[in-house]
């Protein structure tokens, strides 16, 4: 394989080579490169290693079962996270059984009093925002991870879960108001 | 640059995570490995199985010529005056 430390290839470099070639080394960069990240956020979704082991090896498959139909438009990490998620979302959904995994499909959705502002949002203390997203629902998670943690854009988020923007900016809005509900619960008294 | 602790939070999470088990990257690289060859197989094989069945049907490989008798070369390949012609 022509890689080095010193010299890594790009995404789209190694797509191209592998697409060329078919050789399972090119590959092989792209998951040395995402594996653990993809399974960390499997793990944050899905909340048990065993079931994130699994759902990592299948969107592993899928991605380079489909590599060809990537088209380079967007960077190849926002497209295979938009696989991870919208795998994990499947997962949840099935394991839950048809029950509503974001706030704005719930029959008690939150209330919208005012607009949780980003600010707000992304300045709570660290230990205090961990517990507020493990007791999110894992849809309203997903949704703050791709749109916070990886700057996904709406129109990106909005392609990738097959949503309309406006449903996604209520998403958002939703989970946001959510977010803050926990953090009452948890921690207003104190 | 405003803070983003949720980023920091997410980065402390995937840090603990460096890859994941050896036995998911044991079987991706498997799966990878045999559809690798898989499409090898298919793409070395496949236009001759695709000969062999157009030969089981009766047909003819059309880039070469048929062999035509002339009466002073005798068989050569080609378009020629065959026996046919001769008549």
């Amino acid at each position: 394989m022509q890689t080095s430390k010193h010299n890594p290839i790009g995404d789209q470099e190694a797509i191209e080579r592998y697409l060329d070639t078919r050789e399972p080394a090119y590959f092989d960069v792209l998951y040395r490169r995402y594996a653990g990240k993809v399974y960390a956020k499997c793990i944050s979704i899905l909340k048990d290693e065993g079931l994130a082991g699994d759902a990592t090896q299948e969107i592993f498959t899928k991605v380079f079962l489909n590599l060809s139909k990537f088209g380079g438009q967007s960077k190849f990490s926002t497209w295979l996270y938009s696989i991870t998620y919208n795998f994990c979302i499947d997962q949840v959904r099935k394991n839950k059984k048809g029950k509503q995994i974001f706030s704005d499909e719930m029959e008690k959705a939150p209330e919208i009093e005012e607009e949780v502002s980003d600010e707000e949002f992304l300045t709570m203390e660290i230990e205090r925002l961990k517990v507020v997203l493990e007791n999110l629902p894992e849809g309203d998670k997903a949704i703050l991870i791709m749109k916070y943690n990886d700057d996904m854009s709406i129109i990106e988020i909005a392609e990738s879960l097959d949503k309309s923007e406006s449903a996604i900016k209520m998403k958002i809005m939703r989970a946001k108001q959510k977010a803050r509900q926990i953090y009452d619960e948890f921690f207003k008294a104190q | 640059m405003r803070s983003n602790n949720f980023k920091r939070l997410m980065e402390e999470e995937e840090a603990k995570y460096e890859a994941p088990p050896p036995k998911v990257t044991r079987n991706v690289e498997q799966t990878t490995g045999i559809f690798s060859f898989a499409a090898n197989i298919i793409e070395i094989f496949l236009p001759k199985v695709v000969d062999v069945f157009v030969a089981m049907s009766g047909g003819k490989d059309e880039e070469t010529p048929p062999k035509r008798f002339t009466p002073d070369q005798g068989f050569k390949h080609g378009p020629g005056k065959g026996p046919d012609a001769l008549g």
